[in-house]
């Protein structure tokens, strides 16, 4: 997979892997009319081996089916059954936006298996921290 | 890993009216989950909360409490309270056959005439939410405080019946379906004439704007306006699904409170536990309305012949309890 490249990018929503080592940075707003972008490049994701990191920083809004995808990128079959997940990795998510968080606890997403919650500071040392607005995406991008 | 998949929900009533009819119930339904290594949760009055811990002497450190007007503020969230506790112990243990018992008093005092309709029929609709965990639930009604009419609904609501160690059939129980129909709440109040209103086509984009905007006009700030704009975001994307056209969408403030509010003209609803099905990674139909409920203090669900309203309501600027402590998710 080539790293830098942006994944999605209809307007509303971008995705984009940055930095090194790499993480997929999603910014914009998630609904219906992006969903089928969303999952397309989640589906990309779920076929990698190893952990994930997902940078949510710059999404502006995100609804319950779009959350689901993110989540279910852990394997989880929706039984849970097989504890940590398909793949058994793990999938950590960066820079959730407080409303996503609560979100998340409201669900009780927040525990599954496999998905780790990281509230790195916003600093500039994290190498996705500049991917989360429209310019670090753009430059992150093919452009 | 040899995990349980087998669930089975258990919901009965204890209508007792002494402490000690209160402690022959709750003392060998507490130990026994405790000698089967269950996870126990007891919520209910503080002073029966003390009955409790004083009752289980040394292994009262074994046992979860929480306060009934606490855990859970509204019905909807009560459920959901449930589910995740649950939920937790499932994902830690041997998966969604894990057992864990709960005592669950509500709170009856003080009520208007439309929560306790609503704790009622949240009582019956018990039956269906949980359904597909393993719950043992029992719920004690003390008759020392709580209406006759209450009560019996009780006896309505609940498939079993506990009288301290025992339990039988309740010959009075409903089934959930019928009885949502009957404790189903008239016609919603009619919006207020010159409430803003804004022609939903499909547009979820322009539906967040318009709610982000009338959030702020009436008085909403911070994450609380993020928040209705998400509860109002998805149960647009469920109308959008349900039939085609258009849904008025209104909002105006009311007392306390801000109130938004959906008419779609066609279509109708037809399943009247809409929403109060918890959301699994299982995605079910009705989900995002479960979300929105757990977001707001009232979610209104009515369908007629001009087709179905869905009616969200939060606490608005005049609430002082919001403005104090602000909001806890969950509820």
């Amino acid at each position: 997979m080539m790293r830098g490249d942006a994944v999605y990018d209809d307007g509303m929503l971008r995705i984009a892997w940055v930095g090194s080592p790499a993480v997929l940075a999603i910014a914009g707003e998630i609904d219906e009319a992006t969903y089928p972008g969303l999952l397309g490049a989640l589906k990309e994701v779920a076929d990698e081996p190893g952990d994930v990191h997902v940078c949510l920083a710059g999404v502006d809004y995100c609804d319950l089916a779009g959350l689901r995808a993110i989540v279910m990128l852990t394997g989880s079959d929706g039984q849970r059954h097989d504890g940590d997940g398909r793949h058994g990795r793990r999938v950590v998510l960066h820079e959730v936006p407080s409303q996503l968080q609560t979100v998340l606890r409201i669900v009780g997403w927040d525990t599954v298996p496999g998905l780790a919650l990281l509230d790195g500071p916003k600093a500039s040392s994290q190498p996705w921290a500049d991917a989360t607005t429209e310019a670090g995406l753009r430059a992150g991008g093919r452009g | 890993m040899n995990r349980r998949s087998e669930t089975t929900f258990e919901h009965q009533a204890c209508i007792y009216g002494s402490d000690g009819q209160f402690r022959e119930m709750a003392l060998p339904f507490l130990e026994a989950g405790l000698s089967n290594g269950e996870p126990v949760l007891a919520v209910t009055t503080p002073a029966n909360l003390e009955l409790i811990s004083s009752a289980l002497g040394a292994r009262s450190g074994e046992v979860d409490y929480a306060e009934s007007a606490f855990f859970g503020r509204r019905p909807q969230q009560r459920v959901a309270a449930f589910h995740r506790y649950w939920r937790r112990h499932a994902d830690e243990s041997e998966g969604d056959g894990t057992r864990v018992r709960v005592l669950a008093e509500p709170v009856w005092a003080g009520r208007s005439a439309r929560e306790v309709a609503a704790w009622t029929r949240m009582e019956s609709a018990l039956n269906v939410a949980l359904a597909g965990t393993s719950v043992f639930m029992i719920c004690p009604y003390d008759t020392r405080a709580t209406a006759p009419e209450i009560v019996a609904a009780a006896r309505r609501t609940h498939p079993v019946l506990a009288d301290g160690p025992h339990a039988s059939p309740s010959p009075d129980y409903a089934d959930p379906a019928g009885f949502a129909g009957e404790w189903e709440a008239g016609p919603l109040p009619e919006p207020p004439v010159g409430a803003q209103v804004f022609e939903f086509d499909g547009d979820l984009r322009g539906l967040r704007r318009f709610i982000t905007s009338r959030a702020a006009a009436h008085g909403l700030a911070g994450e609380r306006v993020g928040l209705l704009v998400q509860a109002a975001g998805e149960v647009g994307t469920f109308l959008k699904n349900q039939a085609p056209g258009s849904a008025a969408v209104r909002t105006w403030e009311h007392a306390d409170a801000v109130v938004c509010d959906f008419r779609q003209p066609g279509g109708s609803l037809s399943d009247p536990f809409l929403g109060l099905r918890p959301a699994e990674l299982d995605p079910r139909p009705g989900d995002g309305l479960w979300l929105s409920g757990q977001i707001c203090d009232w979610i209104d669900i009515r369908s007629d012949a001009d087709g179905p309203t869905i009616r969200l309501q939060v606490p608005g600027r005049r609430n002082a309890e919001a403005a104090e402590q602000g909001i806890r998710y969950p509820a």
